[in-house]
């Protein structure tokens, strides 16, 4: 037992942070991360993960917690259409969400030892931009960064109510279905970036 | 699948014949064996995770129906119906029923134990369904018609040309040997069906009681396309899958991914509470949770039986197995292989008709010391085996005469006192002697089954009795004589 470990009956604390953890364990499953300094470097971050990539449409789960303005922008760099979720009926939503290059969401909560990136879906964040899209960018705030699948089940009980899915995410999407031949990209997305957001996503 | 355990002997001996089956089995099991202890080494102490997690499965499976209501409760609070099925025609019929009332005509599935074990596809195709399994491994034997290989690897026995000939038939696309390539191509082929499903049925990891979810678990992002788009979403589940909380749902899961394909946790992690609520723009209309019982209360009754029930199907018993590296998967006649389906098959097949699997182990017990659940294997065999010997009605086994029983019996009973042993060594080699042929026994009067595929050595000349005897009384001799004892090893 090590000693931050509580004694037995003792309440656990959330235990926040280990941003290097993170760094090394996303390289393992294969999740490229970018760290920036602040809200504003979020969509500079986003143009260094795409780098040269073809992206023709993005599609944008807005939220107070990224710069739309300044992703509009790179958008417009990138010759890509600039698409937020909320501008579209359900409809279209559905059908540009298994259209679109790049799905760009928030996250609610990352943990260090596995390299998560954690989502509560709730009206506020839809649960296809992370998965349908063959790019997925995360953005994350250092401030969310757990320890341990510990913490997370910390955070969970604190919820009054439980949100209709929470998705743990932890690199790309994989099989080695055919001949045991690591593959990576399967139904999901081929390439998983997140932006790592040093501060507090409520600063 | 159709059951059949009870060829088991006659598929053992196909299937040590199939070289490339046996090299393919010890292969995958053996990467996966690899994995897993690798795996283990990101625990701080991996020996306390595993007893922490035993203990979780043990709490589990004593708790369940408590379990059961809570999540019933909880699961029907969040929106979602919830249905009990006793049995497989009843389960399949409850999913059936749903699918075919809203006119749904195409289903997209996640991979999931409890539908095999239910046929749940071929049901919902006798009822005009069509269905796709959206696992690749799943999809690719679904496609050809053929039971899964590995419960993780299903098409893992496959060549890549076999795959390269069903994909270039079914998607028209250039042959490839590249499996990268084949996955591609599987991924646009099924991309159209998760965007147009009507529903999306898949199994459940873990259902917990304290907020009514429902966890899965994956890596390919197919089971969140199938929980995302479709409107409608239908989880089967067997009655053990319930634990207490979050915590033991993580923990557990934790365990189940490093177990399974030695990751320290999979790409994905669902957790599912009803389905979606205003204002959410994806996610299910409707969420339907069909738990399955199909045979688990009967075994349940009994307090030794029911630590079955403690599996979470990682397979981490499969690559451990002397058995199953040998002989695969398919051997074992039903959708639960290794010792997993040693434990598993007979109580949910009938123990009679399964007795093969379990009399087959060696009793090295290394599937017990992998085991997450915390199953005693060893100890189930040993049950199960008694209960041919004598009967067990609460279970409907019928009593069977094993050839050997009553010179087990005989041999117990020369065993319990030394001059019974004693006569009896003297009399057994004088016995064997009259049949030995050539510095080897081929056949006895007694025992015919065990000389059916083994010669037995010839008795040595003199038992280990006797030469203790004629040392003593050298040693005796030469003491007595006086003579200077020789020391060795100066």
């Amino acid at each position: 037992m090590s000693p931050a470990e509580p004694a037995a009956g003792e309440p656990r604390q959330i235990a926040k942070g280990e941003v290097e953890v993170f760094l090394r364990e996303a390289q393992i499953v294969s999740a490229k991360v970018t760290v920036v300094p602040g809200k504003d470097a979020i969509a500079r971050g986003v143009a260094e993960l795409l780098g040269e990539k073809e992206v023709k449409s993005m599609l944008v789960v807005e939220d107070k917690r990224l710069d739309a303005t300044a992703l509009k922008k790179t958008a417009k760099e990138l010759n890509a259409e600039y698409i937020s979720t909320w501008e579209l009926s359900e409809k279209e939503y559905l059908d540009k969400a298994f259209a679109c290059d790049v799905g760009i969401t928030c996250c609610d909560w990352g943990v260090a030892e596995t390299a998560s990136v954690v989502i509560f879906h709730r009206a506020s964040a839809p649960r296809l931009p992370s998965v349908s899209p063959p790019i997925h960018i995360a953005i994350l705030y250092t401030s969310q960064l757990l320890k341990t699948m510990k913490d997370l089940d910390l955070v969970i009980k604190q919820q009054k109510h439980m949100p209709s899915a929470v998705t743990i995410i932890s690199g790309v999407s994989r099989t080695a279905d055919i001949l045991l031949t690591p593959t990576l990209g399967m139904h999901g997305p081929l390439e998983v970036g997140i932006v790592l957001v040093e501060g507090s996503e409520t600063a | 699948m159709i059951p059949q355990t009870e060829r088991y002997r006659e598929m053992v001996l196909k299937s040590l014949n199939n070289e490339r089956q046996r090299q393919l089995a010890a292969r995958v099991a053996g990467v996966f064996k690899f994995l897993r202890s690798y795996a283990l080494q990101s625990y701080a102490d991996p020996a306390q995770v595993m007893r922490d997690v035993a203990d979780i499965r043990a709490r589990s499976v004593e708790n369940m129906s408590e379990l059961l209501e809570r999540f019933e409760e909880r699961a029907t609070a969040a929106g979602a119906k919830v249905y009990w099925a006793s049995n497989a025609q009843e389960a399949n019929q409850i999913i059936t029923d749903i699918v075919t009332a809203k006119g749904i005509k195409l289903a997209v599935k996640g991979k999931s134990m409890v539908s095999e074990e239910t046929e749940l596809n071929h049901f919902l195709e006798k009822a005009g369904v069509e269905v796709y399994e959206g696992d690749l491994g799943e999809f690719i034997v679904q496609q050809l018609h053929q039971p899964p290989f590995h419960i993780v690897g299903p098409a893992i026995h496959l060549s890549a040309e076999e795959i390269s000939d069903l994909f270039v038939n079914l998607m028209g696309i250039e042959p490839t040997l590249d499996p990268v390539a084949l996955g591609r191509a599987a991924r646009v082929y099924l991309r159209d069906k998760f965007a147009t499903a009507g529903v999306g049925i898949t199994g459940v990891n873990v259902a917990v009681a304290e907020t009514g979810s429902i966890c899965l678990v994956e890596n390919e992002g197919n089971i969140r396309l199938a929980t995302s788009k479709p409107p409608v979403h239908i989880a089967l589940m067997s009655i053990e899958k319930v634990v207490a909380d979050v915590g033991d749902a993580l923990e557990a899961i934790g365990l189940l991914t490093k177990s399974c394909t030695g990751q320290k946790i999979s790409s994905y992690v669902s957790m599912i509470t009803g389905p979606r609520k205003d204002g959410e723009s994806d996610g299910p209309d409707e969420l339907h949770i069909v738990i399955l019982d199909n045979g688990r209360t009967a075994f349940y009754q009994d307090p030794e039986l029911r630590q079955a029930l403690r599996c979470i199907r990682c397979g981490a018993c499969l690559g451990v197995c002397p058995i199953y590296t040998r002989i695969g998967g398919p051997t074992y006649g039903w959708i639960y292989s290794g010792p997993m389906g040693a434990v598993l098959n007979p109580l949910l097949l009938g123990i009679n008709r399964s007795q093969d699997l379990f009399e087959a182990c060696t009793q090295c017990g290394f599937c017990q010391e992998v085991c997450p659940g915390g199953i005693k294997h060893l100890d189930m065999f040993n049950r199960y085996r008694q209960m041919v010997i004598h009967g067990f009605p609460a279970l409907n086994v019928k009593k069977e005469p094993k050839e050997g029983t009553r010179f087990m019996k005989l041999f117990a009973w020369g065993m319990r006192s030394p001059w019974r042993y004693r006569v009896g060594a003297r009399l057994g080699r004088a016995f064997l002697k009259k049949y030995t042929q050539g510095g080897s026994i081929k056949a006895l009067p007694i025992l015919k089954g065990w000389f059916q595929y083994r010669d037995l050595p010839a008795p040595a000349p003199y038992t280990f009795r006797e030469w203790w005897a004629s040392q003593e009384s050298q040693k005796t001799r030469l003491n007595a004589g006086k003579e200077r004892s020789v020391t060795h090893g100066q």
